[in-house]
């Protein structure tokens, strides 16, 4: 039932413990490349295809 | 975060916290520049969606009126600007072929015969949805001499792939000398 149990021990909770307190370091590294890699080409779009394109009133 | 066992040792849920916080800015920052970025065209540049609202009567629209067959084509107006009107109805845009100049303020005025239909300019922001009873208007500019091709974007009926026209650009010296010798302009083959 509980899928730590296999595994789980004291010593493992810890060791989780240990790495979330290290912080989602991981995480933010994929989420952040991720989002920075769309807002940049949203701002390539914006600046290199929309803007050249004219204003329209 | 609340959805944490209780047991979480405060350090491990402090840190994630923490990041959460942090990523709730960063995610909160990108929409703010998306926002000032928007706002900032809106407002430089007056470049904002076209919502004037302007009726006309579909039935009538060749008989008097804007949009009587002698007055379609490019008009200049007494600022120097030119004025654009032309017709949409299956399968075609009337005149097929629209003359403009180049780097000169360019207003479209166009409306529908029949169904709803829609166009844009290839490689410009020019797009509209062109609605019977209604006179969809825009004004742009185009930069450079070049010609683009005006699709209907809007499925109009079984025909509806073969509506299609040109929009010439060219130099502006050369539109205003034409200009000087017809009233109205075209790039329609005679």
């Amino acid at each position: 039932m509980d899928v730590n149990q296999a595994s789980g021990t004291e010593a493992s909770d810890e060791e989780v413990e240990r790495v979330v307190a290290a912080g989602p370091h991981g995480a933010i590294a994929l989420a952040g490349a991720a989002t920075l890699v769309v807002t940049a080409i949203w701002i390539g779009f914006y600046v290199l295809v929309f803007l050249p394109r004219g204003v329209i009133q | 975060m609340a959805s944490q066992p209780s047991g979480q040792p405060p350090s491990g849920h402090a840190v994630a916290a923490r990041a959460e916080r942090r990523w709730a800015w960063f995610a909160g920052a990108i929409i703010v520049l998306m926002l000032v970025v928007v706002v900032y065209s809106g407002l430089h540049w007056a470049m904002m969606p076209p919502s004037r609202v302007e009726t006309v009567d579909p039935s009538r629209l060749q008989l008097s009126g804007e949009f009587v067959e002698s007055n379609l084509g490019s008009a200049v107006e007494p600022d120097g600007s030119v004025v654009v009107r032309f017709i949409a109805q299956q399968f075609s845009f009337t005149p097929q072929c629209l003359l403009v100049p180049a780097d000169t303020p360019v207003t479209l005025r166009t409306t529908s015969a029949d169904v709803v239909h829609g166009l844009l300019i290839a490689d410009t922001n020019v797009n509209t949805m062109v609605v019977p009873g209604y006179i969809a208007t825009l004004t742009t500019s185009f930069a450079q001499p070049g010609e683009h091709l005006m699709p209907c974007h809007e499925f109009c009926g079984f025909g509806h792939q073969t509506m299609w026209a040109h929009v010439k650009v060219i130099d502006k010296a050369a539109f205003f000398e034409q200009a000087r010798q017809t009233r109205r302009l075209s790039c329609v083959a005679r």
